[in-house]
């Protein structure tokens, strides 16, 4: 295997993208290429690091959905839409006016 | 769907696929409980990318809003959840994009927690992620912090999953750069 492809596996494997036989492939090419095998110990060494710095999960005793659905019983479904509309139409109306 | 002899099922046990024709055509109930379903998940994720509860719980409710608003447009290519996490997502780093939250992360502790090495260690991660540029920014915190695979993170950014691989790499690359250029001063 190239170091060009190795990096490609590098990449998956770091996504969790890699199934056994690539991480075989891998762990060859790293026997004979020590270049590599260093760079993947940094990169997996910096990714345990990151995610050694996890920031806690935000949690609230809010109750998020009342406060949506109160907006959106307060501002019907495409309303928004029809604006946006309007408005462009009204821009267009402009502009052939200013044509004329 | 139950018949009248059986007892009435409530929009807490409905199938997702049920209560989605339902909020589609308009039934605000049944799009309340397809959102709480997945509300907890949307603050957790939405979290890692802003540095308060409170902006958060802000751009959960807005996406809660956004997500009724565009209903229409779901198609079911991807699942609800993920549906729902990229709008999410997307106002988070808009946020992020609004304000510099990199100082906010990495702000200097007080307390107790300034005198414990491990705990700057960790803001200078914390801070070393804010700073990275939003494309290598995403797949990190969504890969590290989230454990999405990257055939997920691909479905959350509407992205190839060959760009997930190439952004995470660099992203990684870059950061390791940024935490050894730190050490040294």
């Amino acid at each position: 295997m190239k170091c060009t492809q190795a990096r490609r596996l590098m990449a998956m494997a770091l996504a969790g993208d890699t199934d056994e036989r690539q991480h075989a492939d891998l762990d060859r090419h790293f026997e004979g290429c020590p270049d590599c095998a260093r760079q993947w110990q940094d990169l997996s060494q910096n990714a345990a690091t990151v995610e050694q710095a996890r920031p806690a999960a935000t949690e609230t005793s809010a109750d998020l959905v009342a406060a949506a659905t109160e907006r959106i019983r307060s501002r019907p479904r495409g309303r928004e839409v029809r604006i946006g509309w309007t408005a462009r139409a009204a821009a267009v109306a402009l502009m052939v006016a200013a044509a004329l | 769907m139950s018949q009248s002899t059986e007892p009435q099922q409530s929009t807490h046990d409905e199938p997702e696929q049920a209560l989605l024709a339902l909020a589609r055509g308009g039934d605000t109930m049944a799009f309340a409980a397809l959102a709480r379903r997945h509300q907890a998940d949307l603050l957790r994720v939405t979290g890692r990318f802003v540095p308060t509860a409170e902006d958060a719980e802000d751009i959960v409710q807005d996406a809660l809003v956004a997500a009724w608003q565009q209903l229409g447009r779901f198609r079911g290519d991807s699942s609800l959840k993920t549906w729902l996490t990229r709008i999410a997502v997307n106002k988070a780093l808009k946020l992020a994009r609004r304000r510099r939250v990199e100082d906010d992360f990495a702000s200097t502790p007080s307390g107790p927690e300034a005198l414990d090495p491990d705990h700057a260690e960790v803001l200078a991660v914390r801070g070393a992620v804010a700073r990275l540029p939003e494309k290598l920014r995403a797949p990190v915190i969504l890969r590290f912090w989230e454990g999405m695979s990257g055939a997920e993170i691909a479905d959350v950014l509407g992205w190839r999953q060959g760009t997930v691989w190439t952004r995470l790499y660099r992203g990684l690359e870059l950061l390791r750069r940024e935490l050894a250029e730190e050490d040294e001063r």
